[in-house]
């Protein structure tokens, strides 16, 4: 079930319709005098059967997709609640020994499911070539399981659930239908944002408020995103990208050029256009997600950029790999392995393939030699580094390093990716381009450099409008996406990470 | 003072303004979705329900504002929604180093590249012989016992002409007259035009893969005519008889190939009744419309090559394709110029598995050949269909009115297997000495 979909759309207004009504069950809908006497038991209920009802969607919504994986999703998130109660457990008890076994089991338990899914054919291949390479050959029929749908997204919330157990961020124990629904809830189910249990499970502890909802930014975020992914993402993939990378040696250099920039543009609108929708049917529902995306284009170093891209998969990245590796605290080399080994394993966390790996080894490149550039020019050039000029060429470098990086990412093989780049000065350079292409683009870009102070002004201007007219502004520009987008729909990029 | 914040009825206000607003100006869209959800209760109760919806705004014009941007959008389509292949037109190609070479001066690289298309040595294959070790095997598509027999042999491919194609006269020509050709069919005077026309089964994998080795060929043009997500069982969802021809635009292609069925396993509904897949009515259902998409697809009397549904992973879905597959072997035969490939034998190699989602080439390197979906082909397993589709179209360029107009090449080194030897069976073993291997230098008319 897609978010750009009529199923999504009739789907999200009985969830919202179900989950508001449960809990308006003994204040509005009820007879005033019952709600009296029900009280605080009643409130208690009210906000248990909301939850059981939004775990039970979710698991609907990805039922949808293959029921065969709901007793999946139940078990993995069954054994991250038991060993983050097991943590809790032995922690209140003072037994540290057990208590980092139940986080050893759990963690590693996840992993294990993880890389069963997503990397024993992949490590069967490599281990298969390597063998080949001293005369065995190994004999045995690989198959890929079916991955199930944001298996990577569900471990790395039930890592964090026990992590933050561990580290005693979690307030209190941890009810079953708590966890369950952090880990299943809709809205962030497939594809993120990755939700911290220390930010989400205090949610979770209290009814939504009905009288703070934040309608309007919701609006806008559905709206925005929708845009985003229908209009932009898909037609550049349907106009340029898909048929550059599938065939670059048929292209002109200036048609792989702008594929590559339509590429950087497309993946940006396709995966922050997923989250806004996502963060905007939370925002309905009543609950807060973090922001994922903050204009990652328009910043002028690797680690800016990584604070601006993927926000929840870096900020993660940070807290559970770099500083257990001992981050920035082992001295500059140290510092700079440790970099390199989480951009690596970010990279492989893509997917499972050498060129998710590349992908991440160029970043943790850039990260490291942005950091030795960094100690070299510390304290020379002062005026120069602060002048606006200054900050424009390291936006443009930036950018053009990290569209590099998606080739690599895009091209499924490092040859593929060699064929692209080599286009660029193997082919002519001529006015070829598709308009439609150039236009979402520069849209898709350029579109992050839009003063986030006219946002605002939008924002403002949709809080103050008559409730009536908000809806019916709303509607038109979800006609306005439906018609301008191309006819069918394509499935999210991050869908298969 | 401002509220930042609304309350749930402000909020339910407003979201039922949308709804209301929303399904006015989406009664058609919505409808339109409805018509294409699949055979069962939910398009059962939907439809009356969108129908009435859309009843319901027609007189009052709900729906105009959707018409307007509709057609403002198709106004503007041309100039701004034109794909790549649409910008290219046979006689003014932008792509690939063809188009380079004539828009200017050549750099070093790729005047190398093209004196390699022309005059790189044979990689130990007599010219105008497919290089390969591959038997291709032309049996009759209606002999059973020959199909079993190309079967049989390891690494066998069946490609079946039909037996008409030779003779030029049409068997089965009841099945549903041919419409006569629009315009002579007219060859570009740079060379060929090659359709690929399907579904997601060409359109991932399939349809990548041969690009890449068009466009190391000499003067064919590559028009995109595929679509993920459709079949010929569906109409309403995408109706390929009057589609094919508006994605061909202006192109008349002389070759075809194309791969489709994956999505057509499915009941369908004709007026109230439903029709179950894998039933005589069903058959003779999605034999019609077939053979209506047929006569469009030959109407300009190309060479068409029809690659048929590989094994997939699900044993109930293999099944589906199977029969899917024998319906379209048995219509296709009922045209000339058209020949069947049995994608099987290529992608199980000469194990002669089922399905298999990797392969093993020489040196024990294990390629994946199927996506993670268990359905579609990845690219590499598309290169295991590229030596019998090569050796087709050498086929077909030879035996037709193409003669002198294309050169046909091998696939470089790179595009067989990334970073590997070839695999048994789809180039000669090891790697190429050169990076092209001519094996037909016919003249090119340039």
């Amino acid at each position: 079930m897609l978010f750009p979909t009529v199923e999504y759309a009739l789907f999200f207004i009985l969830a919202l319709a179900l989950g508001w009504g449960a809990l308006g069950l003994h204040r509005g809908l009820a007879p005033a005098r019952w709600s009296r006497h029900l009280g605080r038991a009643s409130d208690k209920f009210a906000h248990s059967l909301h939850k059981n009802l939004l775990l039970l969607l979710s698991y609907i919504f990805y039922g949808c997709w293959n029921w065969r994986f709901v007793p999946l999703l139940f078990a993995v998130s069954l054994g991250g609640w038991l060993a983050t109660r097991a943590i809790q457990h032995y922690g209140a008890a003072g037994r540290p020994r057990p208590r980092a076994w139940a986080l050893g089991l759990g963690v590693g338990a996840a992993l294990v499911l993880l890389a069963g899914y997503k990397y024993s054919a992949f490590a069967l291949q490599n281990i298969a070539s390597v063998l080949g390479r001293f005369g065995y050959e190994l004999s045995v029929q690989v198959d890929t399981p079916l991955l199930p749908l944001g298996i990577s997204f569900m471990t790395f919330h039930i890592i964090s659930m026990m992590m933050d157990a561990w580290r005693g961020k979690l307030e209190r124990r941890v009810p079953l239908v708590d966890a369950l629904l952090y880990v299943s809830f809709f809205p962030q189910l497939i594809a993120g944002p990755i939700l911290r249990a220390s930010t989400f499970l205090p949610q979770l502890r209290r009814a939504p408020d009905p009288r703070r909802i934040d309608t309007a930014r919701a609006l806008m975020l559905i709206v925005g995103g929708l845009f985003k992914k229908v209009v932009i993402a898909n037609t550049l993939s349907t106009l340029l990208v898909d048929d550059v990378f599938a065939n670059p040696m048929a292209m002109s250099a200036s048609q792989v050029l702008v594929g590559i920039y339509g590429y950087a543009a497309q993946i940006y609108c396709d995966f922050s256009g997923y989250t806004d929708i996502a963060i905007g049917c939370a925002l309905l529902l009543g609950y807060r997600f973090p922001d994922n995306f903050d204009a990652p284009y328009t910043a002028a170093s690797p680690q800016e950029f990584w604070r601006r891209w993927h926000i929840s998969l870096s900020t993660w990245l940070r807290d559970y790999l770099y500083i257990p590796l001992g981050g920035s605290r082992g001295g500059h080399w140290s510092t700079q392995r440790n970099l390199m080994i989480t951009m690596l394993l970010g990279g492989l966390w893509h997917g499972a393939a050498w060129s998710f790996v590349i992908w991440g080894a160029w970043h943790g490149l850039l990260l490291v030699a942005h950091r030795e550039w960094e100690g070299f020019w510390a304290t020379r050039h002062a005026p120069w580094r602060a002048s606006r000029w200054w900050r424009w060429c390291a936006r443009l470098l930036l950018f053009h390093a990290v569209c590099l990086g998606w080739v690599f990412f895009r091209a499924g093989d490092f040859g593929a990716a060699l064929d692209v780049l080599g286009r660029l000065f193997q082919a002519a350079w001529a006015w070829d381009v598709p308009a439609g292409a150039v236009l979402c683009a520069a849209l898709g870009i350029g579109m992050q450099f839009v003063p986030p102070a006219w946002l605002r002004g939008l924002e403002l201007s949709g809080i103050r409008m008559q409730p009536v007219l908000r809806g019916v502004a709303f509607a038109l520009a979800l006609m306005l996406c439906e018609v301008l987008g191309p006819s069918e729909p394509a499935p999210f990029i991050y869908f298969q990470f | 003072m401002l509220r930042r914040h609304d309350s749930l009825s402000r909020m339910a206000l407003t979201l039922l303004a949308a709804l209301a607003c929303g399904v006015a100006l989406e009664a058609e869209g919505i409808h339109t979705w409805a018509q294409r959800l699949g055979v069962g209760p939910l398009r059962e109760r939907a439809l009356p329900i969108t129908g009435a919806l859309l009843e319901w705004t027609h007189p009052w014009h709900g729906d105009r504002p959707r018409g307007l941007l509709l057609a403002a959008k198709a106004t503007l389509a041309p100039a701004m929604l034109a794909r790549i292949d649409d910008l290219a037109t046979p006689s003014a190609p932008q792509a690939g180093w063809q188009a380079d070479a004539r828009t200017q001066p050549a750099t070093g690289a790729q005047m190398g590249a093209r004196a390699s298309v022309q005059t790189a040595p044979v990689s130990g294959a007599p010219a105008s012989v497919p290089a390969s070790p591959l038997a291709v095997t032309p049996v009759s598509a209606t002999t059973p016992a020959a199909l079993a027999a190309a079967g049989a042999t390891p690494s066998a491919v069946a490609i079946a002409p039909h037996p008409a194609a030779t003779d030029g006269t049409r068997a089965g020509a009841e099945a549903s007259p041919a419409p006569a050709p629009a315009a002579p069919p007219t060859l570009p005077a740079g060379g060929i035009d090659v359709a690929l026309a399907g579904d997601s089964m060409m359109a991932v994998g399939l349809a990548p893969t041969l690009k890449r080795w068009f466009a190391e060929q000499k003067n064919v043009h590559v028009v995109g005519a595929y679509r993920s997500g459709t079949g010929l069982s569906r109409p309403e969802v995408f109706d390929w008889i009057t589609e094919y021809p508006r994605m061909l635009g202006k192109a008349r292609p002389t070759v075809v190939i194309c791969s489709m069925g994956a999505n057509d396993a499915q009941s369908v509904q004709v007026g109230k009744k439903v029709l179950q897949f894998d039933t005589p009515e069903w058959d003779e259902f999605f034999r019609a419309r077939l053979t209506a998409y047929l006569d469009v697809l030959t109407r300009e009397k190309p060479q068409v090559l029809w690659v048929g549904m590989p094994d997939m992973r699900s044993p109930a879905f293999s099944k589906k394709m199977g029969h899917l597959n024998a319906l379209l072997k048995t219509t296709l035969a009922g045209y000339p110029n058209t020949t069947w490939l049995d994608p099987h034998a290529a992608m199980t190699g000469p194990r002669q598995q089922g399905f298999q989602q990797f392969r093993a080439q020489q040196g024990g390197k294990l390629v994946k050949v199927r996506a993670d979906d268990g359905i579609h082909l990845t690219d590499d397993g598309a290169l295991y269909l590229l030596d019998p589709i090569r050796t087709w179209m050498v086929g077909a360029v030879d035996g037709g009115a193409l003669h002198n107009r294309v050169a046909l090449v091998d696939p470089t080194p790179r595009a067989i297997a990334p970073g590997g030897p070839a695999p048994g069976g789809i180039a000669p073993g090891g790697p190429a000495p050169g990076p092209v291997a001519a094996i037909k230098t016919a003249p090119v008319s340039q």
